[in-house]
């Protein structure tokens, strides 16, 4: 299988069918990234739309000796996420779907509302970094150094914030056992 | 990358050894998050039709372009109505948006030529074209339909001259001058107009347009041939791009509350709402409006001279022995000649050639535009006619085509003096694209004045001066009809 990189280059030579095959590589967990912030299927088709379009443009920017192509993908998903959410709530600076007060005004898929509502007491007290370096490890199963790229950070903060945060879920579950026990089923 | 549990747990203890006297702990919190991860609801067609929008966006503007970001605002994440619509309404969408970038190859492709709309003229070998005279060239055909456009009421002037019988006797004008007729000297330049055939890439970008519908990869090389846009809203203006012509035509689509014969259902109503003489308007009224509209919609009518009006009608309506059931037409035509090496130019039958103009009388605005197209030309060296007197019997008769009946009584049509100018000739071929679209000198006379009692209502003989076309003595005219003749025969019997 090509490497990414070289498809890049391919592409740039020309060669469209290779960017095809970056697409088809990383469509789906850029998507599943997207959505992870969002929490809404058409927000995170548009989002991934818009990231794939600005890759498309901005193809010559991309430096592989700085980073990967899944690493520079992902911070221009990241980054539009970002976008999304301080356009529709410019007054509550925030980052992604985690953060909405429970009144927001702003679509979410209700199953999914369902779904986090178990996890999001464990993810809420963290701040967009911490979350996404947690998620992005557990969930996305990106490496230190992808996710350092695409945080715009060093793996060895990454990968002091993994470490921290997950003491701080350890915490946060111990917590909720202990509710659990004490609370009538 | 995939990880199990136990991995993940022992990667954190060598990040933070100090975890490592409560493995469980971060084991259950490692597998809680696990457990907790949300589905994304994915939906696999998306993938196939954002698929389509690259393929569309690498075709059309390239890798590089810095036009694409002509498909921003459209997919600004408050615009969902693509993908909720599905393939179908994104390709369309694209499809138009093309129009903004025609010219944007795709990666491989020839560059597609630039249709400007300046004039051009390419010099090539003499009699390049072929005979002028060619047994497919258009006769009465060619020239119809451009003939029937003019005249709301009446029909196409050719046929109605020879067919229509008046009361008593058959007539046919001969069209009279009296001055010299001034022949060319030197050979005759002849035009060819040259279909730009634009490589318009997008056709390569359709590859991708609607692929839940069909697998366009299974066909080989698409390209555009034409596109069909649509204002939104009532009385839209509709516009039709020929990328294989290189033309551009527009029509009104008019809702039908704008039009009051629509709702009509029985003639009684028909006649209640058709235009009466009072409604038309005057030559400069339609004129300004033709005028109006080209400005507004910023057309370069450089190539193109003062504007006439085709009033057909009105000769008709002097000619039509019932007035009060006179169809007044609903669209007036203004026609701006086209100006070819600064000569205007006629068709076969008489009538100025160039970018016209249809003007709607009700609502007083333009309801089409055509004849609008790319300035490119071929030229080439032809024989010039060397004798005056077969120049005269082509005028007598009233230009090419024309068929002298010997039985018919000839009523005088004077002609006043010539002006240099192109007739447009079209030679038909089965297929259209090999159709030649030849401009030959002609002199032009206008028509001063009409015979009495005929149905006559020309305004210029156009007669070329090619030396193979006055050859052609007997140009493919129908003879009359078929029932002038039995009554012929029945009066001899």
């Amino acid at each position: 299988m090509q490497e990414d990189s070289s498809l890049v280059e391919a592409f740039r030579g020309g060669d469209n069918a290779a960017f095809e095959a970056l697409y088809s590589r990383h469509v789906r967990s850029v998507y599943d990234f997207v959505y992870v912030r969002t929490h809404h299927r058409q927000t995170a088709e548009d989002i991934v739309s818009q990231t794939f379009l600005q890759a498309l443009e901005g193809i010559g920017s991309f430096d592989a000796e700085k980073g990967t192509f899944a690493g520079w993908l992902h911070r221009i998903a990241r980054n539009l996420v970002v976008d999304h959410f301080r356009r529709l709530r410019p007054a509550d600076s925030i980052e992604d779907a985690w953060d909405l007060p429970g009144d927001a005004d702003v679509p979410v898929d209700a199953d999914t509302a369902l779904q986090v509502g178990k996890i999001r007491t464990l993810l809420k007290g963290m701040s967009p970094r911490q979350r996404d370096t947690v998620l992005l490890r557990l969930w996305h199963g990106r490496s230190f150094a992808e996710i350092a790229e695409i945080l715009g950070t060093s793996e060895a903060a990454c990968k002091m914030t993994y470490k921290r945060t997950v003491e701080k879920l350890q915490a946060a579950l111990l917590v909720l056992l202990l509710l659990s026990i004490l609370s009538p089923a | 990358m995939k990880h199990t549990v136990h991995s993940l747990v022992e990667e954190l203890l060598e990040l933070e050894p100090s975890l490592r006297g409560r493995r469980e702990e971060v084991a259950r919190v490692v597998q809680e998050l696990l457990d907790s991860r949300m589905g994304t609801r994915w939906r696999p067609a998306f993938q196939q039709e954002l698929l389509a929008v690259l393929r569309m966006q690498m075709g059309v503007a390239g890798k590089e372009a810095p036009h694409s970001s002509f498909f921003f605002p459209i997919f600004r994440m408050d615009s969902r109505f693509f993908f909720a619509g599905g393939g179908a309404v994104l390709g369309a969408l694209l499809v138009f948006l093309t129009l903004g970038e025609p010219w944007a190859p795709a990666p491989g492709s020839p560059q597609p030529k630039e249709l400007a709309l300046e004039e051009t003229v390419t010099p090539v070998a003499p009699h390049a074209f072929g005979s002028l005279a060619a047994k497919d060239a258009g006769g009465a055909g060619a020239g119809d339909a451009e003939m029937r456009m003019q005249a709301g009421g009446g029909g196409g002037g050719v046929a109605m001259e020879s067919m229509m019988v008046p009361p008593g006797e058959y007539t046919q004008t001969r069209y009279v001058f009296e001055g010299d007729i001034p022949l060319p000297e030197g050979d005759l330049q002849v035009y060819r107009r040259i279909r730009p055939d634009a490589n318009v890439p997008a056709g390569d970008a359709l590859r991708g347009f609607a692929s839940g519908m069909l697998d366009w990869s299974s066909f080989g090389p698409l390209r555009l041939q034409n596109v069909n846009v649509t204002e939104q809203g009532n009385d839209a203006y509709s516009f039709f791009v020929d990328y294989l012509e290189g033309s551009l035509s527009v029509n009104r689509m008019f809702a039908p509350e704008s039009r009051p014969e629509f709702q009509c259902k029985d003639p009684e109503c028909y006649e209640r709402v058709r235009l009466r003489e009072s409604d038309m308007l005057s030559d400069e009224e339609v004129i300004r409006i033709a005028r109006a509209f080209i400005d507004a919609s910023g057309i370069d009518a450089s190539a193109y001279g003062e504007p006439v009006v085709p009033d057909d009608w009105r000769q008709w309506l002097k000619q039509s022995p019932d007035k009060t059931s006179f169809y007044f037409p609903e669209q007036v035509n203004v026609v701006f000649p086209l100006l070819l090496d600064g000569k205007p130019v006629y068709e076969e039958y008489g009538n100025p050639f160039g970018l016209t103009v249809g003007v709607d009388v009700r609502t007083k605005s333009a309801a089409s535009l055509y004849n609008h197209f790319v300035q490119r030309y071929e030229q080439s060296a032809y024989a010039p006619v060397t004798d005056a007197s077969r120049v005269r019997d082509l005028i007598d008769r009233g230009g090419m085509y024309m068929w002298r009946d010997p039985s018919a009584k000839l009523v005088d049509a004077k002609l006043g003096a010539p002006q240099e100018a192109l007739m447009r000739m079209v030679q038909w071929d089965p297929d259209y694209t090999k159709n030649k679209e030849l401009y030959v000198p002609a002199l032009v006379f206008p028509v001063e004045s009409w015979p009495e009692g005929t149905y006559d209502y020309r305004k210029y003989i156009v007669v070329p001066l090619a030396d193979e076309l006055l050859n052609m003595q007997d140009g493919g005219m129908p003879r009359p009809m078929p029932f002038v003749e039995p009554a012929a025969e029945e009066a001899a019997q």
